[in-house]
Parts: structure tokens; sequence; C-alpha cells
């Protein structure tokens, strides 16, 4: 016996007895039990709640601490770019001044690129290539040593790349920045907190979307003011207002329709002619369920028997001994219950009164806009 | 993926070392997930509105979070149970309530003479005892002590066939058993 069917309500039988037992000697589970005994209420829905945040809690730190990290990086990354600018920026500098006397390669010392373009005469074609990327800023220094250069390039064309190598490269950095602004992150997970792997998420009535990793995370271009939706298979689609100031946590609930209530219903012919385009898509089911006479969920056999088997005679005097067929109409709501039961063709009474019990605690139908007759023989 | 599912195969005091090695929070998570039920219930039992408890049991997880790595804890469940008592206890008289509990239900009856009344293999000077204080009880304590211990039914189950309340029938199986107890003892001397 656990706990949690003692939660659900569950007070009798052995097991619980076990239980009760058992608390007698355990403190606490005896607590616990007078607890979910005194006060009343949906303590299952309460304690899934619990978890959710519980769930939730232990996640935002995560992301606090990964947020941190990210910062930290974007930190590192941000004070290496710029000393690495720094350290060439007397390059840069001496560069049009050193340019007028000897002509070292134009590019070679601004450029970040391992591949430094060569003018194949130059004294540079044996020592340039070999040196890793790394080396630039020794590269640059070198240049201007080199005494006997005789490239030529002109005065203008060299402070003009001093000048917007800098630039462009800060400005990557500023791009790199934005980029994660402008993204959300988020994490779907189940109503236990257990992330759901593949569900799709997308803003509603967009195709922009994604798809969640292996441990239910996703992110997508930033878009405020919309709302986010995730769809997976067995849970119901769930919404969410898109919060960019933190990261967002989507909860599913389970899809509790099971799949058995799936009903495919095919009705009408037509030549093949006819039809053009693929036959899926012109079929609405909608329309289709709207236009059919309601069907139990079960099978009309199996409903059959269902009356069958629950039908209750009537003892009273009057409709003891009454033979024959109650006729009964209704209509079905959309949750499949029959509404607005009326006796089309009585017996008696108490007979009918029967039929009309029968028909309203039985399985549920179909929904649909027509009514429907059912016959209960007694 | 993997890592979740080999945490939940971890015991109480692995889950807590872990946590307390690396602080990572979803070691402590999962322990304190696991007490959920039993701790709702109990500050439910306390507090006595859904609200409230729900809230005890989020701040007592806050709460303890941080600190501990500074208590020194051999068992988990015990040691959680006192420390939500508490919580739930200091939340009333923080509000100076006056705290109404019924502390007989809190007494956990040593279970000596438990195992006479499940068990058949008992010295028989022992089980003559018991059937001799049985009679001696009051009719309801010895009807829902047999009940309970002899039929293994529920408290529901005894109310249902007696007609007693379920809180009566809780109460006169404790006094019953702690009259029991102290009748045997003064059989068997």
């Amino acid at each position: 016996m656990k706990l949690l069917d003692y939660i659900q309500g569950l007070r009798k039988g052995k097991e619980v007895h076990r239980l009760e037992k058992e608390s007698m000697k355990d403190p606490f589970l005896a607590d616990a039990m007078d607890g979910y005994r005194q006060v009343e209420g949906n303590h299952e829905q309460r304690i899934r709640e619990l978890r959710m945040k519980l769930s939730a809690h232990s996640a935002k730190n995560k992301n606090k601490r990964a947020i941190t990290w990210s910062i930290a990086a974007c930190l590192i990354l941000g004070v290496g770019i710029s000393s690495y600018l720094l350290l060439l920026e007397p390059a840069i500098v001496d560069k049009p001044f050193v340019a007028k006397e000897n002509m070292p390669p134009p590019v070679a010392p601004v450029s970040p690129s391992p591949v430094l373009p060569m003018n194949s005469d130059s004294v540079h074609t044996e020592t340039v290539p070999s040196q890793p990327a790394n080396n630039i800023i020794a590269i640059a220094k070198q240049i201007p040593q080199q005494e006997d250069l005789k490239i030529m390039a002109e005065e203008a064309e060299v402070s003009e790349v001093a000048e917007t190598r800098p630039m462009e490269a800060k400005a990557i950095i500023k791009a790199d920045r934005t980029a994660e602004e402008n993204m959300i992150k988020g994490k779907v997970t189940d109503a236990q907190g257990e992330p759901i792997i593949g569900a799709s998420v997308s803003y509603e009535g967009t195709t922009i979307g994604t798809l969640t990793d292996v441990n239910g995370e996703f992110s997508l271009p930033k878009e405020e003011g919309k709302k986010l939706l995730a769809r997976s298979i067995g849970f119901e689609p769930a919404e969410m207002a898109v919060d960019s100031n933190r990261n967002m946590l989507i909860a599913m609930n389970d899809d509790t329709q099971a799949l058995d209530e799936v009903i495919v219903v095919g009705y009408g012919r037509q030549k093949k002619d006819a039809v053009s385009g693929s036959a899926s898509a012109r079929v609405e089911s909608e329309a289709i369920q709207k236009d059919q006479i309601p069907q139990p969920t079960i099978g009309m056999r199996k409903y059959k028997s269902y009356l069958r088997k629950n039908l209750v005679r009537p003892e009273d005097e009057a409709c003891k001994d009454a033979k024959g067929k109650v006729v009964l109409s209704f209509s079905v709501d959309k949750e499949g219950k029959p509404q607005n039961i009326t006796v089309v063709d009585g017996l008696c009474e108490t007979a009918d009164k029967e039929a009309i019990r029968l028909v309203k605690e039985g399985p549920k139908w179909t929904y649909s806009n027509l009514p429907v007759t059912v016959t209960v023989e007694f | 993926m993997l890592f979740k599912r080999n945490i939940s195969k971890l015991s109480d005091e692995e889950l807590l070392t872990h946590y307390i090695k690396s602080s990572d929070t979803e070691y402590f998570g999962e322990l304190y997930n696991r007490y959920i039920p039993l701790l709702y219930g109990l500050c439910l039992k306390y507090l006595q509105d859904e609200d409230r408890a729900q809230e005890a049991v989020m701040q007592l997880f806050e709460d303890l979070l941080p600190k501990m790595g500074n208590y020194e804890i051999n068992a988990f469940r015990p040691w959680l149970y006192r420390v939500a008592k508490n919580h739930c206890l200091q939340l009333l008289r923080r509000e100076n309530k006056e705290i109404s509990l019924d502390y007989s239900i809190n007494v956990v009856e040593s279970d000596e003479f438990l195992h006479l009344l499940s068990e058949e293999e008992s010295p028989e000077e022992q089980l003559n005892a018991l059937h001799h204080c049985l009679q001696l009880l009051p009719e309801e304590q010895r009807i829902s002590i047999t009940c309970f211990f002899l039929e293994e039914m529920s408290y529901a189950d005894v109310a249902e066939q007696t007609g007693y309340t379920p809180n009566n029938v809780k109460s006169y199986i404790q006094n019953g058993k702690r009259n029991l107890k102290n009748c045997i003892k003064k059989q068997t001397l």
C-alpha cells in the first residue's frame, strides 16, 4: 500500500490496515495521514503542484548558474579580444609612419587570418605563412623592421585598413552579444518536472519554432508579445506568453484523452473522378461528425449489451410485469454525454425512468448536432 | 536523462552526501521530492489549511537548501520529520495561536505485545494473558482492537462495521492498546 492511495481517498481494506498499523510505529507517517484525513481537499493536485514548483525551483537555480557562467564567458571573451586589439594597436598606429619609408604589405599586420595575402615576390613569402595565426602580433612588429622591402602601397589605403579593422572586430563582438540577447531560452517538462524530449515549441500562428533537446530545453529568436505554444504527443498543448527576462519553463499536462476515444468515421461514396487532390485534404472530420448520427463510443453492440446487463427490472405493482420497449430520444453534448433525454414511446412510469437512468449513466456517445434514438427492451 | 534515472535509485543518505559535496540543487530536490506527500500531510495536520501547508512545504525547502551542509544528519527521515514539525509549530507560534494537539496520537506505542495479536506462535502464558485482558477491556475497545489486529480491517472498515466514527475507532484502539499493555504486564509478572 502506498501513501498515495490513501491520499487519493482509499480508506478501506487490508492495505489500508497495513498502512495504519505501520503508522503506529512511524510518527511521520501518522501525522501525514492525520493531515490528509482531517483536512479535505484535492490533495493529489496540491502535491502535483508542489512537485512542479520544486522542479521549477531547481531549474531556476541551475539557470542562474548558467547565466552567471555565460556572463563570465562573455567577459573573458570581451577582455581577450580587446586586449588582442590593444596589443595590435601600436603596430597599426606605427603603420602609416613606417609605410612612408618602407612599405610593408598593407594587409598583413592587421588581418587575423592565418593565411596572409602575399605578393609573390615579397620577402615575406617564406617567413609569414609558416607563422601560426597567434603570432600575428609578432609579425606585425617584425614587418616594419624589414629594411629591404620593395612592395609599394598607397598610404591612404594602409591607414584606411588600420582604421576600419578594429571597428569591424568590435562590431563582431557586439553582434555576438546581441545575438544572445535576442534569444529566449526555456525548458519543457511534464507535470512531474521530467523533461519532454522532442516537444515542438513555436510561436502561435507562425512557422517559427523548434524542438526541445534531450534535456527538454529549447532556444528561439525573441519575439516579444507573442505566445509560445508547446506540443507533444500524449500531452495537452501548453501556451505561454513570452517572457524574455527569465528562462521559460513550460509544464505540460498529460493528455487524458486516451487513444480509444479517436473515432474514424467514413461515410458516403463518390466517383473517383469527382475527387481531385488528396482525399485526406477533402475530409473535414468535424463536418462528418456533425452530420453523423451519434454512436456509442464503445460501439453499438457493446452498448446494447450494456443496456441488457445493467437493466434493473421495476419491482412496483404497475410495472412489474410490463414487457415491451421504451424508446428514448436525446442529443449528445460536446463531452459525449446524453442530454435532454425524452421518452418517445413509453412503457410505464418506472420502466421509463429506468431506461432514462441507463442511458444517462451509460457509456459516452460521439458528439453530433443530430438527435439519436435508443430502444430499451424490458 | 541518464543522470536523472540514476539519481532516483540513490538512497536518501547518498543523495544528501552528493548534494553537500556538489551543492547541485538537483540532488536535494530529488530527495525532498520523495518526502513531499509526507511533508504536505504533516503540514496539513498542523496548519489545517491547504494553501498554508503548501507554502510551508516550499518555505522549508528554501530554508533548508542553503543550510544542509551545516547539519550532521545520520538518518534523514527522522531528522526531516523533526525539522518539518518544528517548522510548522513555529509558524503557529508566530501567530500566537494556541496549539491544540492531540498528543496521544503521536505517542508511538511500543509494539512489544503487538506481535501477540498478529502472530500465532507465542508463549501460551502470554497468549492466555492476552485473552484474559481482552475480556477485561471496555466493549468498544475490545471490538475495535479485535477487528483491527485480528481481522486486519482498516479504521474505516471497523467504523463501518461497528457504527463508531473513524476517529473514535482510532482512540479506542489507542486506549485499548495501552490498557492491554498494562494488563499483560501485570499478568505476566
